[in-house]
């Protein structure tokens, strides 16, 4: 965006973008959850699958020797499997998290009334104002 | 003044004693005025100087006006030195209160403005982060245009700065200008005094050698009541005037006996009777 665009920019104009935008997220977001909530469930079931593949192997070999590097081999399966589906799990509570943090903010921006424009606009009223701007309050507060 | 090297005075030799006095007086007219000069110029250097200083920041106090020096350029550069002082105080209070210049403002607002308007899956916004974002944005805004006659000042700062530089380079100029006038009347000073001595001299020479009047003489004339001079009179008048004398005293009878009492030396040819 141009310089001079940026100083155009009024309040309205950019609440209806912030909230253009976490409208549109708020539209993606689910479809993602959904997503992850599928990989999740495949995530498990390759984790049991080499859950159950390991326990027969040991089951079946009862009485006999087990080869050691079979065994082994199904354990890392069964590690990696376990691992990923940590992983997919962590993917699927932020997605969650983020789906949540977008709807409070559809809310949010959705709701604004002139009393909390004003209040978020109160640091531009200051310097408007002949006042200090934060970037000042804060020199003078880290000098002081 | 050219002077005979075998004879100091072979130029006075053939003039009168008037003549060589009314040039004694002419040269020290001619003194007076070289260090009247003198004296003018070296205030309106020390005044450039103390202009100069304070035009280039070197010293904070403003010399005071001297408008008998007649140097309008220096009080004019002093003059747009304060004014410059004053801009540059009025850019500093205005910047303590903004702190970001205008460039740096515009860069965070640009930045500001990707993050509230773009989604970010790496690192995606708080409600909270939006919202103090929001209120920076519009503050950044503000700053801006509080800058806005910064521009102004900005513009009349290098125009005050150029001016003055060039009237510093005239002052000094013009410095440099009287530095040489002084210097030639400090040689004019010294060839002046030079023959203010020779006249003077010369005119000590042309005096007749009378042995100055002696005033115990004269006192011990008047008092023996004899005549007195004109000499002695004025001699008198310079060592504490005519009332003083006093009539010479006879030896008192005393000191002559114990001067006859106290001589031990043979007293030839004069045996008591």
């Amino acid at each position: 965006m141009q310089d001079k665009s940026l100083l155009e920019v009024s309040p309205q104009d950019l609440l209806g973008l912030i909230l253009s935008k976490r409208q549109k997220d708020a539209s993606q977001l689910p479809k993602d959850e959904q997503k992850r909530d599928e990989e999740l469930t495949r995530a498990y079931e390759l984790y049991n699958t080499s859950k159950e593949t390991l326990a027969e192997l040991v089951d079946t070999s009862s009485g006999q020797e087990v080869d050691p590097l079979e065994k082994s081999q199904a354990e890392n399966i069964v590690k990696e499997n376990e691992t990923h589906r940590k992983r997919v799990m962590a993917r699927l509570q932020r997605v969650r998290r983020q789906l949540k943090e977008t709807r409070d903010a559809v809310e949010y921006w959705s709701a604004m009334d002139d009393t909390t424009l004003s209040n978020l606009l109160g640091d531009a009223e200051r310097v408007n104002d002949g006042g200090l701007s934060t970037f000042a309050i804060k020199k003078t507060a880290q000098n002081g | 003044m050219e002077v005979n090297e075998s004879d100091l005075f072979a130029d006075l030799r053939s003039l009168d004693l008037s003549d060589v006095n009314s040039k004694l007086l002419h040269q020290e007219g001619l003194l007076e005025d070289i260090d009247g000069r003198l004296t003018k110029n070296r205030n309106i250097t020390s005044y450039r100087s103390a202009c100069i200083m304070f035009c280039l920041g070197k010293s904070d106090a403003a010399p005071p006006k001297n408008s008998k020096l007649g140097e309008e350029l220096a009080e004019l550069t002093v003059v747009k030195r304060i004014e410059f002082n004053q801009l540059i105080q009025q850019r500093d209070a205005l910047m303590g209160k903004i702190v970001l210049p205008k460039y740096r403002i515009i860069q965070r607002m640009a930045s500001v403005y990707e993050k509230l308007t773009h989604s970010s899956e790496s690192a995606p916004l708080t409600l909270g982060q939006e919202i103090t974002l929001f209120s920076e944005f519009f503050e950044l805004q503000a700053m801006h245009a509080q800058l806005d006659p910064l521009a102004t000042v900005e513009i009349e700062l290098e125009h005050l700065h150029k001016e003055v530089s060039e009237h510093v380079k005239t002052i000094n100029k013009a410095d440099r200008d009287t530095a040489k006038i002084i210097s030639a009347l400090v040689e004019q000073r010294r060839q002046t005094t030079r023959e203010i001595g020779r006249l003077k001299a010369f005119i000590r020479s042309r005096k007749p050698k009378t042995k100055p009047a002696d005033a115990g003489n004269a006192r011990k004339k008047i008092s023996q009541g004899d005549t007195i001079s004109m000499e002695d009179l004025g001699a008198l008048l310079d060592h504490g005037g005519l009332t003083d004398i006093e009539p010479i005293k006879e030896p008192s009878q005393k000191k002559k006996k114990k001067s006859a009492f106290t001589s031990t030396k043979a007293k030839r040819n004069r045996r008591k009777t």
